[in-house]
């Protein structure tokens, strides 16, 4: 009993876990302004984010080892520092929008300026990463984040004309008034947020803060393959319900008030309310998670002791570096830089680092020496190499399409 | 030798500097746009006009019925008043081509009646003014519905 109560506590908060200040704006955005058109990057999103966690998952229930303690060791020091080079300036760069958009959360629930409340939530996360022990960061914030799930009722609240919707997202068909260029640029941007680096090294690092071994695949799986999927649909709720009232309005997103507007209009007060409340848990969830996967990941690569299971002072380093991006994180966003701006930057520059996390993951995941009879088979290294050559292809075209777009302004 | 190697990076650092400032005070100079770049730049701040109208529209609709919480509405109405002034100064900061003078001017006058309108709706929910809120929706629905057309024949 107690091993079923721990799965469905897995997938539970794998769900709530999901979502974080990249899939909200994005989702939004994109349902406000293309309908449902692009809903077909979400799912191509969550499959990839499937195959590659599981694939890292494994991993580590079998080496014991998280993904940077690997990558240096398979690809060498230099291609390491390159790697942790690219990879951490992205997951920096989504710490600092998830600090964000706590700010923004609590700016949206009390009408106090966000900045005001950037050294408070800064002070709270580094607080909560130093003191507070892993598994309640993972469970408690995972569970509040399931409070987006009143998107989905609000969806069903709209009666929305379920056929057309149906009809949007089965189709690849960018509305007439918009160009190829600024729908590929969304397309880019919505694959980086489903599929953000920073997942992979959490979820691969969390495996060893919960040791993780051989018997622990099947759960591991379970989380993956039924938390994922519906924490897509949490994403996909977000954009149906921008498509059913942001975007006959005319509405384009821009704030975090915004995104919320479509609940309020369904459900009311309380509705926003629960909304607000899972914005806030799933940003407060999502920076202890990047803020924690920064630390992870440059003390996996120097060799440092690292990790939620050992007291602080024996992780010293681990705790230092988790500190300094909490101060960097403040530092960026008290320069007044918009939030959903920082946003936006992070999920199309993680589009540009995704084959920095993915490459290493895939050589390591079909190496024998470190894998044994878990290596990857057939299905996995297909579905691998088909997202290899896909997150290359989002590379490349990211930046080309964030300047010729303007951003997705033009 | 090494003295003037270092008198060259410097010198060479500080004339990037220079061509930096120079190409960046370049680009905060007013663009001279030609017509069709003009009129997407009209079209560009008035679709920007008619989503934070609409925005504070919904939300003051709501806030009559107390279907929405005051802080989420002054919240948004702080980033909708920002979001069109900025948008305003930006199309009227263009130097519009021979030609388009009356354009312009018909195109800015709206966007400021926008964001005195946005001005208006802040300072009414400001002193709780609930009875104002509806006529004040009106208001914004009639100005966003007119910014639309004027979009639409611009596209």
């Amino acid at each position: 009993m107690k091993k079923y109560l721990g799965v469905a506590l897995g997938i539970l908060t794998a769900i709530g876990g999901f979502v974080d200040i990249g899939d909200l704006v994005t989702n939004a955005a994109v349902g406000a302004r293309f309908g449902l058109s692009l809903a077909w990057v979400v799912v191509v999103g969550v499959i990839g984010i499937i195959v590659f966690a599981e694939m890292s998952g494994r991993v580590v229930a079998v080496s014991g080892r998280a993904t940077f303690d690997i990558v240096r060791e398979r690809l060498g020091p230099r291609m390491g520092l390159v790697n942790l080079f690219g990879s951490m300036a992205v997951t920096l760069l989504t710490f600092v929008a998830e600090i964000g958009g706590v700010a923004l959360s609590l700016e949206l629930a009390t009408s106090v300026w966000e900045y005001l409340w950037v050294p408070v939530v800064v002070a709270v996360v580094w607080i909560v990463l130093w003191r507070v022990k892993f598994a309640l960061i993972e469970n408690a914030f995972g569970l509040l984040g399931l409070a987006l799930v009143v998107f989905a009722v609000a969806l069903w609240q709209l009666q929305p004309d379920w056929g057309h919707l149906w009809h949007q997202a089965a189709g690849v068909e960018k509305p007439h008034a918009e160009e190829w260029s600024t729908y590929a640029y969304f397309a880019v941007a919505l694959f980086g947020a489903a599929m953000t680096p920073y997942e992979v090294f959490f979820f691969s690092s969390g495996g060893v803060e919960e040791e993780w071994d051989a018997a622990s695949i099947p759960i591991m799986r379970a989380n993956v393959f039924i938390g994922f999927p519906l924490g897509g649909l949490l994403s996909l709720s977000i954009a149906a319900v921008a498509t059913a009232t942001l975007l006959p309005a005319g509405i384009d997103v821009q704030t975090l008030g915004q995104v919320g507007l479509p609940v309020a209009m369904a459900l009311g007060k309380l509705g926003l309310a629960v909304a607000i409340l899972g914005f806030f848990a799933a940003t407060f969830g999502a920076a202890a998670e990047t803020g924690l996967s920064v630390g992870y990941s440059i003390s996996q690569y120097f060799g440092w002791q690292w990790g939620k299971y050992v007291t602080p002072v024996q992780a010293a380093r681990f705790h230092l570096v988790v500190l300094l991006s909490c101060v960097l994180a403040a530092m960026v966003l008290l320069t007044t830089i918009d939030p959903v701006l920082v946003t936006e930057a992070s999920v199309v520059f993680s589009s540009v680092a995704l084959p920095l996390t993915y490459l290493p993951i895939l050589m390591v995941a079909n190496d024998p020496g470190y894998m044994g009879e878990h290596r990857n088979r057939g299905l996995s290294n297909a579905l691998g190499t088909v997202y290899l050559v896909l997150v290359v292809v989002a590379s490349v075209a990211a930046l080309p399409l964030m300047v010729w777009t303007k951003m997705g302004t033009s | 030798m090494r003295r003037s190697a270092a008198c060259f990076g410097r010198t060479s650092t500080v004339a990037v500097v220079l061509g930096a400032v120079v190409a960046l005070g370049a680009g905060c100079v007013p663009a001279s746009p030609d017509a069709n770049t003009y009129r997407d730049a009209a079209s560009q701040s008035i679709g920007t006009a008619v989503s934070e109208l609409a925005t504070i529209e919904e939300m003051l609709r709501l806030l009559a019925s107390d279907d929405i919480m005051r802080p989420a509405v002054v919240t948004q109405l702080r980033y909708s008043e920002d979001g069109l002034e900025k948008s305003t100064q930006w199309f009227t900061g263009l130097n519009p081509p021979t030609g388009s003078d009356g354009f312009g001017k018909r195109v800015g006058t709206l966007l400021q009646r926008g964001g005195n309108l946005l001005t208006e709706a802040r300072i009414a929910v400001h002193r709780g003014q609930v009875d104002r809120y509806t006529r004040i929706a009106d208001d914004l629905k009639t100005l966003g519905d007119h910014l639309d057309k004027v979009e639409g024949r611009l596209s």
